[in-house]
């Protein structure tokens, strides 16, 4: 039976443990985005300070693999795998507990501190230098974009994590490396063999824009539609790849032995 | 309390570890599990505590199944490793972060542990030596108040004055409900505390009987000379002169050699069996 005392004991466990290390790293990335404002208002950086936010995927990202590998750091070793796994709780409480942590951290502590600090940098930017700055905040697609890729990273690493008890963060990033080139490759080749050569037969029109862009279609259906309708699959197969590392990491905590 | 049944365990598919071992151990005693480098005497604790899974068989703690690992059974059951995690903070941080897990943890008790071991709560654990921070461990372990209490090689790193004050703590804490099993080799400084005796020997459990039994079972001297001694069964030379071990008789307050007895144990097992089958 689930608890909800046990799973916040997990939790408060875990942010105990970890929350000197993840706090100086995001003090560190706050350095970063103060002295990108110091640049910005002093004229010698960059000017477009949208781009800001850029950066803050990337330190969301950064920060959602360091939090993954970090929740179950225990388990690399076997007499803190033994208090892990010997502390009071269930496999569903433990890892609900890591699962949250990390994503809390990874999305909503990164993203949180991104904005906190771009606001007040750029009204204290404003008041000191008397220009009138946007904060250069994204849309709510970007942000729901980029909450996308954090998760899709975070269920890829959470699953490295506890699928390599050595150097997790490295052998989970060249796995994924090697897998996406394959997809790749494999998707290169089916795009040759059935796209070009039997597909591609049915095209009607194959023209350039004047714009440089191809203007073509199959069958009367342009080929911008095909590429949404792929882009939208391809979210939709991301989205079912993570649930299924999600799911993939429950099984190993659950099969896990020290 | 602890019931492991035909259970088979093995790392390796040429070697098994454990065939069709069975195990029932009892609350109010403390076990002493004893066995040869690469017995298996570790993974049996493991097996105990639902840290390993058998390939069969089952192993039961408390009505609970060890494997599936309940919250429940995580509560009363405690393991002590021989080598000891603890984390980047104080004694009073580390009781802060894990003792709200146990809910009958005894915070009196675990201070009064600290006090007879000299240890500061307000000391990083970090900054401890080796010996230190397995004083915190055993004060935590005891301080669960857990009815299993798993210690694997609990002096390893305890000076002398801190084994006796081990020894001590050990007597106090344990109840008629709760069940203590020490792994170890150093058997001389848990001889006075171990009750029952588990040898493990060959992928079984060659013996599992209390110190009263095999008081009355075998007898131990030590001698000058063994020469002419009728029914012995085992003899070492030590400077003092000769451990022996006879036949006994019925003395359930024979004091027992546990070296001499885990060697006669491991060398001549029939001889262990044929004494013990009843």
């Amino acid at each position: 039976m689930f608890s909800i005392a046990r799973f916040s004991e997990q939790f408060m466990i875990l942010f105990r443990q970890n929350k000197s290390r993840h706090g100086l790293i995001l003090g560190i990335f706050v350095g970063i985005q103060l002295f990108g404002f110091a640049n910005y208002f002093s004229g010698t950086g960059n000017k477009d300070i949208a781009s800001f936010y850029q950066f803050a995927t990337f330190l969301t990202i950064i920060l959602g693999v360091m939090a993954c590998q970090d929740v179950f750091n225990k388990l690399r070793s076997t007499p803190s795998g033994i208090q892990y796994l010997m502390t009071p709780a269930t496999i569903t409480e433990k890892y609900s507990a890591a699962w949250l942590y990390s994503s809390i951290f990874a999305f909503l502590v990164a993203q949180t501190t991104f904005f906190l600090v771009q606001f007040l940098g750029v009204t204290v930017g404003n008041a000191i230098t008397g220009l009138n700055s946007e904060f250069g905040f994204p849309e709510w697609k970007g942000i729901w974009d980029v909450f996308l890729t954090v998760m899709f990273t975070h269920a890829v690493f959470f699953f490295g994590s506890l699928l390599f008890r050595k150097n997790p963060i490295i052998k989970t990033l060249g796995s994924y490396i090697g897998i996406v080139l394959l997809l790749s490759l494999s998707f290169a080749w089916f795009a040759k063999t059935y796209l070009i050569n039997t597909a591609w037969n049915g095209t009607d029109q194959l023209s350039i824009n004047m714009d440089g862009s191809l203007g073509s279609s199959i069958n009367g259906v342009p080929l911008s539609r095909y590429l949404e309708f792929i882009g939208m699959n391809i979210k939709w197969i991301l989205g079912g790849i993570a649930l299924l590392l999600w799911s993939g990491s429950y099984a190993l905590l659950y099969k896990k032995q020290i | 309390m602890i019931e492991l049944n035909h259970l088979n365990f093995t790392y390796s598919k040429n070697r098994s570890l454990f065939e069709n071992l069975s195990l029932q151990l009892e609350g109010g005693h403390i076990y002493g599990l004893l066995g040869k480098n690469g017995a298996g005497k570790t993974t049996l604790l493991k097996l105990i505590a639902g840290l390993r899974f058998p390939q069969s068989g089952t192993s039961t703690v408390l009505g609970y199944e060890s494997k599936k690992r309940k919250a429940e059974m995580l509560q009363k059951i405690f393991f002590l490793p021989e080598e000891i995690w603890l984390p980047d903070t104080t004694v009073k941080g580390y009781l802060n972060m894990f003792a709200g897990s146990y809910p009958k943890f005894d915070m009196d008790f675990f201070h009064y542990c600290l006090k007879e071991f000299e240890i500061n709560t307000a000391d990083k654990l970090k900054s401890m030596s080796f010996g230190q921070r397995k004083k915190v461990s055993i004060c935590f372990a005891l301080a669960t108040q857990c009815r299993i209490m798993i210690f694997d090689e609990p002096t390893n790193g305890l000076d002398i004055p801190s084994k006796t004050q081990f020894r001590k703590l050990v007597a106090e804490a344990i109840t008629d409900d709760r069940c203590l099993i020490l792994s170890t080799h150093q058997v001389r400084d848990l001889e006075s505390l171990i009750d029952t005796i588990i040898i493990l020997e060959n992928r079984q459990v060659l013996m599992n009987e209390t110190t009263e039994v095999i008081g009355r079972k075998l007898e131990f001297k030590t001698l000058f000379s063994i020469e002419n001694q009728p029914g012995l069964l085992y003899s070492e030379f030590t400077p003092k002169g000769f451990v022996a071990i006879f036949p006994g008789k019925d003395d359930p307050d024979s004091r027992i050699d546990l070296e001499a007895l885990f060697n006669l144990a491991t060398q001549q097992p029939e001889t262990i069996r044929s004494i013990f089958k009843n």
